[in-house]
């Protein structure tokens, strides 16, 4: 009895309507087992099945007294039922003909006796059975309660399947939806959209990637992103988010992507892993966002802070030109050159430190630094610097700056590094005002000072001015400058951030 | 001295200046021709202190860019007030909010004989 290897047309027909219902090889459902369990213990039969008949098997959605799950087609009594209409009782299967050499009855589990009832769609259409087995014949087979009973039963699992299936249907059709909306929601967004795993390969892009692009998904997805990306940061942008996954953190890169005009534009990548349960990144959403403009406007900027910087200094060129000119007619100028000279490059300086501050915080370090090295070479074993880093707000930084300028001349000059042996330090540190605020508090001290000038006493009141009044004035800091016989000790405190109180007379 | 030879003699003048040295340079000035100078102070909050503390200012010379702001609030305080002030500023004109078109501004360095002008010529 082998089946035929061409379906004919009714197989047909099962096979689809089975394949609507999408039940086989689904976990138990306690709705089935239930009616199942009904049947075996209305017909008073040791199993109980619900049984599909699909194109080489019979599976079972229910069983209950049977071990297997399914069995082949060729052991399957339940595809009798299905030729006829109604209810199939088979009193004594080692005696009909269509069942007596079925393995089932001839061996294990030696089955006698079958009826089954079909599970017909609304259609009409029989895709299986609910059948009870006994494993001794019943020559009166079931009585009229148990064959209505088993009916009754079997047209109630087609209607649990039928329920089944409305229920999945509905479900697919709002996963659509969404899927409908999120696709419309991802292509309103200005930049684009991906999905991928934690390797970077992509899963998935907006539509307007391909719009801007013009790759074809097969192109894209993986690694093929890669191909768009500007030579100059290929590697970056998968660098950087392996890094960013294998740490956990958010990704965020820069690059050009070249478009379908073959013209390069900048954007910004992000990225946030997401996790399953087990903690374990699994895949990744990210959007990526034309900031070309931002770039430009920035390059500008980044130009006009150059060309400001230049005109700076060259303004402070023009200055020292005029005020050599007026010097040649005015008279003696040779007092007057060196320490206007010297303080117009400390302004300049200190310009440039100014110009850079936003790439480089200017520390009071470097400031301090900056003025000891315009000294020139050779002091360096004689001067020690001490103090923690500590950014200066841009305000305090130009007269800081001519102030130490006026400390750092007047050393070199007139005092600790004027004389062999003398030794200068600074040190600094940080505390905090009445009101919590920082505030900096700075030590400049020279050390074996010898022959004391008149000139010492910062040059023409100028430096001393600036220490004493500028700085209070302008920085609401407090100030000392004292001269000894062989030191200095100049103290300079002042606030760290603005909106300290000022303290003035 | 005679009032010819010192034109303010007496004026109160307010002067709102970060920088020291211009802020003395300028006290020097109005001071050389008679003005009474207040200040200078450097932050804007001095310099509503000063101005609500004050009650016969006549005049204000005021930096636009302090260390603490833009000093615009002192402006508005002293346009409430009616009272006469311009603007000393590294800035363009063309880069000050509309509302002080009517202010009279100078761009620095500023010559301090031409501030006296505007204010009290």
């Amino acid at each position: 009895m082998l089946r035929q290897s061409v379906p004919d047309q009714g197989e047909v027909g099962r096979l689809i309507a089975l394949d609507r219902y999408a039940i086989l090889d689904t976990d138990p459902e306690p709705a089935f087992d239930d009616l199942a369990h009904l049947a075996s213990q209305i017909c008073e039969t040791p199993v109980a099945l619900i049984s599909l008949v699909a194109a080489d098997r019979q599976w079972f959605k229910a069983s209950h007294g049977f071990g297997c799950p399914q069995t082949p087609l060729e052991q399957s009594v339940c595809r009798h039922a299905l030729m006829q209409t109604g209810l199939l009782i088979i009193p004594d299967l080692a005696l009909d003909p269509r069942t007596r050499d079925n393995p089932l009855v001839v061996g294990e589990p030696h089955i006698r006796f079958y009826a089954g009832a079909p599970l017909e769609t609304p259609e009409g259409v029989a895709l299986g059975t609910l059948c009870v087995i006994d494993t001794h014949p019943r020559p009166d087979g079931l009585t009229d309660v148990q064959a209505n009973s088993l009916g009754v039963l079997a047209r109630q699992a087609m209607a649990q399947m039928e329920l089944r299936r409305v229920r999945a249907e509905r479900t697919g059709m709002a996963l659509q939806l969404n899927e409908e909306r999120f696709r419309a929601v991802a292509n309103l967004v200005p930049g684009f959209l991906w999905s991928g795993d934690a390797s970077g390969r992509a899963t998935w892009f907006s539509e307007r990637w391909y719009a801007y692009t013009g790759q074809a998904e097969a192109d894209a997805l993986g690694y093929g992103w890669q191909e768009v990306i500007h030579p100059d940061e290929r590697e970056r942008p998968l660098t950087a988010f392996r890094s960013a996954m294998k740490q956990g953190q958010p990704y965020s890169c820069e690059y050009r992507i070249r478009g379908n005009d073959g013209a390069y534009r900048w954007f910004l990548d992000r990225a946030e892993p997401i996790r399953n349960a087990a903690g374990q990144i699994t895949q990744c959403y990210g959007a990526v966002t034309d900031i070309q403009e931002l770039h430009e406007s920035q390059q500008r900027q980044a130009v006009m802070v150059d060309e400001l910087q230049h005109r700076t200094r060259n303004l402070i060129t023009v200055v020292r030109a005029i005020a050599q000119q007026t010097m040649a007619q005015t008279g003696p100028t040779e007092q007057f050159r060196e320490p206007f000279y010297d303080r117009l490059a400390a302004l300049s300086r200190v310009q440039g430190l100014l110009s850079r501050s936003d790439q480089e915080p200017i520390t009071l370090q470097v400031l301090v630094q900056t003025e000891l090295d315009a000294l020139g070479a050779g002091m360096h074993g004689r001067v020690t610097l001490e103090g923690p880093a500590v950014k200066l707000r841009k305000a305090s930084v130009q007269t800081l700056a001519l102030a130490l300028h006026e400390l750092a001349t007047n050393a070199r000059k007139y005092g600790a590094l004027a004389s062999a042996q003398g030794e200068l330090w600074v040190g600094w540190d940080t505390y905090r005002g009445d009101c919590g605020e920082p505030w900096l508090s700075l030590l400049w001290l020279e050390e074996g000072i010898s022959g004391l000038q008149e000139g010492g006493a910062i040059r023409n009141g100028y430096g001393r001015e600036l220490i004493e009044k500028a700085l209070p004035y302008a920085l609401k800091a407090r100030t000392s400058y004292v001269l000894g016989e062989t030191e200095l000790r100049c103290s300079i405190d002042l606030p760290l951030t603005e909106g300290a109180k000022a303290r003035r007379r | 001295m005679t009032s010819a030879a010192n034109p303010l003699a007496g004026r109160r003048v307010l002067i709102v200046e970060d920088d020291y040295f211009i802020a003395q340079d300028m006290q020097r000035s109005f001071e050389e021709v008679g003005a009474e100078v207040l200040g200078p102070v450097p932050s804007i909050e001095e310099a509503l202190e000063l101005i609500a503390a004050t009650t016969d200012l006549e005049a204000v010379v005021l930096d636009i860019n302090l260390h603490d702001g833009l000093s615009y609030p002192v402006a508005d305080a002293l346009q409430i007030r009616g009272m006469p002030f311009v603007f000393t500023t590294g800035y363009e004109k063309s880069a000050l909010p509309a509302c002080y078109a009517g202010v009279r501004h100078f761009e620095k360095p500023v010559d301090a004989a031409q501030i006296i002008g505007a204010l009290f010529g």
